[in-house]
């Protein structure tokens, strides 16, 4: 991120881009471990292909938003060494305001009883 | 179970050419990786199935990505000062001395100015003159845009700039100076004409050929470059009266397929040198 960007610049995220943030906010993860946590999450709706995971990868990354954090082996794969990235602060605070973001959105939803038993969202703190 | 994991990563970095070379050099090999452990799992999952799938969902994903990236790496039209120049020197210069040469063009602007009163022939100046300069333009044209390409070997640098000027030469020689018309009348050796476009074909598709390597397109780029030099050479072979049918269809595929090329030509090597074309920068 740039000096003076906020990370309000950077929203509304899509949703690949979200989601692959938002797999790297617990663990730092190689480019198919970011793939099969998005899978999981997401009970295989999103399925990323690795055009457009790494093209998501190398934009992210110039923008400062996650970082490489060396070259490893994955013990549950095989023996070839991985590269994994993990979030930067930077990247952290604009995953926080997307997220912020679209509770906003599904708070206001909530309001007009558009989705059912989520009238006990919380207002953020 | 491996041979169909290596069969498929071998498919794959073949289609990884279709990426810009800065974004490959970055991440190609661990998007072979990737895909090799996306091919591992289909296997365990579905078997042969599981990987036709996964083709299925990474070929049109390729496709998207790919030219994202040639987008994103300033690939569509960024003139730059020197490049506009060159750029539209051949765009004007190449298509016009090929279209001059095409005898269903030739028939047709004859025909218009026929019908406006002007009743010209074949040998009438402003043709020989639109066929003359445009060879010319062309020429400097792919000179102008051979300096901006890494050929990778001063010997293929050597060969391409010398071809174009050769191409140039013959094309004023053969087309232009009465004494050799008589030659261009006998049989076969009325293929002189189309030397010169082939040698000048041969210097265009060895910079494109450059060109689109610079940009990471690899082998795939020698496809359609190999037909527009063969299309060249088709023209010097077919010249026996039966094939002239044939060989005016080659012709006029040649000139369309020119003026696609420029395009794709132009819009590669127009782009800002900062983006795209230097690794180093990249990063």
């Amino acid at each position: 991120m740039k000096s003076g960007q906020s990370p309000d610049d950077f929203l509304p995220l899509s949703e690949s881009v979200f989601q692959i943030l938002l797999s790297l906010a617990d663990e730092d993860r190689h480019g198919y471990g970011i793939m099969k946590d998005v899978e999981a999450r997401t009970e295989g709706r999103i399925r990323l292909a690795p055009g457009t995971l790494y093209g998501a990868i190398k934009r992210l990354k110039a923008q400062g938003l996650l970082a490489e954090t060396g070259e490893r082996v994955d013990p549950d794969l095989t023996d070839e060494r991985r590269r994994y990235y993990s979030l930067t602060g930077s990247g952290r605070r604009v995953l926080r305001a997307e997220a912020a973001r679209v509770a906003d959105l599904a708070r206001q939803a909530a309001a007009k009883n558009l989705l059912p038993g989520w009238s006990q969202i919380t207002e953020p703190a | 179970m491996d041979k169909i994991v290596a069969l498929s990563d071998r498919i794959y970095r073949m289609v990884l050419n279709v990426y810009p070379r800065t974004f490959l050099d970055e991440y190609g090999e661990e998007m072979a990786q990737t895909m090799r452990d996306q091919v591992r799992d289909a296997l365990a999952k579905r078997l042969v199935f599981g990987v036709l799938g996964l083709w299925l969902k990474v070929l049109p994903d390729t496709i998207r990505s790919a030219f994202a990236e040639h987008m994103r790496q300033g690939w569509w039209f960024k003139p730059t000062r020197h490049g506009f120049g060159f750029g539209f020197a051949i765009a004007i210069g190449f298509p016009l001395a090929l279209l001059s040469r095409t005898n269903g063009t030739w028939s047709s602007i004859t025909g218009m100015a026929d019908t406006l009163g002007f009743q010209p022939d074949s040998q009438w100046p402003l043709f020989r003159l639109m066929a003359l300069g445009g060879i010319v333009l062309a020429g400097i044209g792919l000179h102008g845009f051979s300096k901006r390409i890494d050929f990778e070997s001063p010997i293929r640098r050597r060969v391409t700039i010398g071809s174009i000027w050769l191409g140039v030469a013959l094309g004023l020689l053969v087309f232009h100076i009465p004494v050799f018309l008589p030659i261009r009348s006998v049989p076969l050796l009325g293929g002189l004409n189309a030397i010169p476009f082939a040698l000048l074909t041969f210097g265009l598709a060895s910079i494109g050929v450059s060109a689109f390597r610079q940009k990471g397109f690899g082998v795939l780029s020698f496809i359609p470059l190999a037909l527009v030099a063969s299309l060249g050479w088709w023209r010097f072979v077919i010249m026996t009266p039966p094939l002239v049918f044939v060989e005016g269809v080659l012709e006029a595929s040649a000139v369309l397929i020119h003026i696609a090329f420029w395009f794709i030509l132009g819009a590669v090597v127009w782009a800002d040198p900062q983006e795209g074309t230097d690794p180093a920068a990249a990063r």
